[in-house]
């Protein structure tokens, strides 16, 4: 029993950073808010060059065979940096959606250009579920009723949705599915996927958590007032204490999730859905104290504060918010209603 | 990540459940509070010593068993699975004895540790006092120097185990005048003898639990100082290190708590009610959160981070724990209110659990205290009113 990172994990998770906080600082979120979240070519070009886009994807197809738990790594550090990119579905989701079902055909056309970044896909696990960057999308795979069916762009109408968070790119996705044939997948497969979803939000809440708790206690530090920096007065330094707290409790289950997600898929159903209940709510308490902390300029657009705030909000409800997930406990807990 | 044990775990788990299964009282034992109740602790913990299991955590040479915190972890799990007694020498073995091994003489180490391991010898921690608490560098009984040894004057209060121990690790003032710090002594008191009083206060759970022990001119040899004189701050310091390390199998315990909540809702009337069955299911999830923490905790090998999780661990685990009795008061209604409580389940205990569990975020450092040190030590803000 090792339940913490081990060192290539850890090289991992540095590695990431690294090209993460290079590929897409602060400024470049902003232009990603302006030009309204367009797909940055040259920035998934450079994950695609770190292999950081083949995570999941196994070796023969030329990603680097990594296992969920370097998956979660990963994702924390995108959210660390609001990565505008929807690298969960397309390093995460759609992988694990190909490799679910059983045509080689699939597996030989998309997972190779995944890894290497020249292919760009799109996934809609619920009817209704708005989509990332579908404009950008060579395939969308659409799952419903225990199948997965991979559309064309000439197959579906895409519509924008404007969000609150401008980086994120969504879209309306109208098409008529009985026109593009079925690919059976086994159930539990499917619910995996849907874990795998809801579990890698909860990784890129915790980076989200982290950076605005980071940020917070540099303002604190700087800002002064009464003659001493804010972050010196008790009320502040209690409110970013239980911060730290919640996000350091955050970690070790997601991480756990991610392996039990590869190990055993039952119990790590449940995980997944216990982590990304636990850091929902965590990224919202967190989200609160943040701007608290901040004071007038948290709240000013121009103010870099709000990439983090707006990205958290709209994570902390994808794929199931707290309420949702612990709804699902309840009715494991008392199965007879 | 490797969540599965190992077969030398696996063979473990196996040895010590098999102990277990054979040796542990199908009756409960008296209370620890009462004198009988001590005698047959006493005896179960022989056993126990007797087989290899009464400081796992400890190093072959002083009579542990050298194991890792995991096994150590799947130790915890098995003695509550096994319903065993509750542990006696808790502090001897968690916290004074590991700093008698840090800091202690050779002749010390002998003298000392293998009568902890035997229950011989029971012991209780001295540092607060009536105008010392969370500012316990402030503490003012002293020791000054009187021949060979030391004469103690003064008070400590809320000694936990005092009334049954013979021995106390205690925090003194050797001088005074330069940094408050830098004057205190770590002593190792005897404390059956004249110049010493025991006087037991009842706590909210009933029982008499801790005490206030008065020292009027008590002696101390040279030889039971710990660590050097007027360095018994750091001593202070490592020991509460290893306080914190003792707990790592703790989440078994609320783990089982929480199964049990769910037990109890699934009879009881009230339990079908939607918002309580929610609030157990966050608990639920709080404990799920705070085993793979303690997991972690468990496979950490670097002593900075173990440090930087320890305050974490305490703030959550008290609250954690604070949580799950008032939800089983909400469950059992207007039943809570009853002090005969042996069929409230939590094997006949709930009352002394839930009084108990309102305590853990007053001992072992306050939690506004370990939040100074988390916002100050870890997250590096500025110094201020805290
Ligand atoms: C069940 C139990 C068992 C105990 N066992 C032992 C034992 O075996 N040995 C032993 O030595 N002691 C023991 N204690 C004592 C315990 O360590 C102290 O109660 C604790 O350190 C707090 O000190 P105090 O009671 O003087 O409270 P105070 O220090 O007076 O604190 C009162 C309140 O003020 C807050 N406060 C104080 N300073 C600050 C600050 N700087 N910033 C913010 N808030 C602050 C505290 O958090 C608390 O809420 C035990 C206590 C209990 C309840």
């Amino acid at each position: 029993m090792f339940a913490d990172l081990n060192d290539d994990q850890r090289a991992l998770r540095g590695l990431a950073r690294e090209v993460l906080e290079g590929a897409c600082p602060a400024p470049a979120v902003r232009r990603s808010w302006q030009d309204g979240g367009e797909l940055d070519r040259a920035r998934w070009a450079q994950l695609a060059g770190s292999d950081l886009l083949g995570v999941t994807v196994p070796e023969r197809f030329g990603g680097l065979s990594l296992g969920s738990v370097e998956w979660t790594v990963l994702l924390e550090e995108a959210g660390r940096v609001v990565l505008p990119e929807p690298l969960l579905e397309v390093a995460g989701l759609a992988p694990a959606l190909i490799l679910a079902q059983a045509g080689d055909d699939l597996r030989d056309r998309w997972l190779p250009a995944l890894a290497s970044g020249k292919a760009f896909v799109a996934v809609q696990l619920r009817p209704g579920d708005l989509v990332a960057h579908l404009d950008s999308a060579q395939a969308v795979l659409v799952v419903r009723d225990d199948a997965l069916r991979v559309l064309e762009p000439a197959d579906l109408t895409a519509t924008r949705v404007p969000t609150v968070d401008r980086s994120r790119r969504l879209f309306r996705l109208d098409a008529d599915l009985t026109a593009v044939a079925p690919r059976p997948v086994p159930r539990d497969r499917l619910r995996r996927v849907a874990a795998l979803a809801a579990l890698g939000t909860a990784a890129m809440l915790v980076g989200v958590s982290a950076a605005l708790l980071d940020r917070t206690v540099r303002h604190v530090s700087q800002r002064r007032q009464f003659g001493r920096a804010v972050g010196s007065f008790q009320a502040i330094q209690h409110a970013l204490a239980n911060c730290h707290v919640l996000v350091e409790m955050c970690r070790p289950t997601v991480w756990q999730a991610g392996y039990l997600l590869d190990h055993n898929v039952d119990a790590g159903l449940a995980a997944a859905g216990v982590a990304k209940a636990y850091a929902s709510a965590a990224a919202s308490h967190v989200n609160d104290v943040a701007l608290q902390c901040h004071g007038g300029i948290g709240f000013a657009w121009e103010h870099d504060l709000h990439l983090w705030l707006k990205r958290g909000k709209s994570l902390e409800r994808a794929y199931g918010s707290a309420d949702d997930h612990r709804r699902q406990v309840v009715t494991r807990l008392f199965p007879d209603e | 990540m490797d969540l599965s044990y190992t077969e030398d775990e696996q063979r473990a788990r196996q040895r010590i459940r098999g102990w277990l299964d054979e040796h542990v009282p199908a009756e409960p034992l008296p209370a620890q509070h009462t004198a009988e109740g001590v005698e047959a602790h006493r005896r179960w913990e022989r056993l126990l010593h007797g087989a290899g299991f009464a400081a796992l955590h400890w190093p072959r040479e002083y009579g542990g068993a050298g194991a890792d915190a995991v096994t150590q972890a799947i130790f915890q799990e098995e003695y509550l699975r096994a319903r065993a007694p509750r542990r006696l020498n808790r502090l001897a073995l968690g916290l004074i004895g590991p700093s008698i091994m840090d800091f202690g003489t050779a002749d010390q180490k002998r003298r000392f540790l293998p009568a902890m391991l035997t229950c011989d010898e029971l012991w209780c921690q001295g540092f607060s006092e009536p105008e010392s608490g969370s500012d316990l560098a402030s503490l003012r009984t002293r020791a000054e120097p009187d021949g060979d040894g030391y004469r103690v004057t003064g008070q400590k209060v809320w000694t936990s185990l005092a009334a049954f121990a013979s021995w106390m690790f205690a925090l003194v003032r050797t001088s005074s005048g330069g940094k408050r710090h830098d004057g205190l002594t770590m002593l190792l008191v005897p404390l059956r003898q004249d110049g010493v009083v025991v006087r037991p206060i009842r706590q909210l759970d009933g029982e008499a639990g801790f005490a206030e022990v008065f020292f009027d001119g008590a002696k101390v040899p040279k030889s039971h100082v710990l660590g050097a004189v007027d360095d018994g701050w750091r001593v202070a310091l490592a020991a509460l290190v290893h306080e914190r390390a003792t707990g790592v199998g703790n989440y078994a315990q609320f783990s089982d708590d929480v199964a049990q909540l769910v037990r109890l809702a699934r009879d009881a009337e009230r339990g079908s009610d939607p918002v309580l069955r929610s609030r157990i299911a966050q608990l639920f999830i709080d404990t799920e959160v705070f085993r793979a923490h303690m997991q972690r905790v468990a496979s950490v090998r670097h002593e900075g981070e173990l440090a930087r999780l320890a305050n974490i661990t305490k703030l959550f685990w008290s609250e954690l724990e604070t949580r799950i009795f008032e939800t089983a008061s909400e469950l059992l209604g207007a039943e809570a209110e009853r002090a005969d409580h042996g069929d409230l389940g939590f094997s006949g205990d709930f009352q002394r659990r839930y009084w108990h569990a309102r305590a853990s975020k007053i001992y072992a450092g306050t939690n506004e205290i370990q939040r100074n040190v988390i916002a100050t030590r870890v997250l590096g803000l500025p110094r201020g009113d805290g």
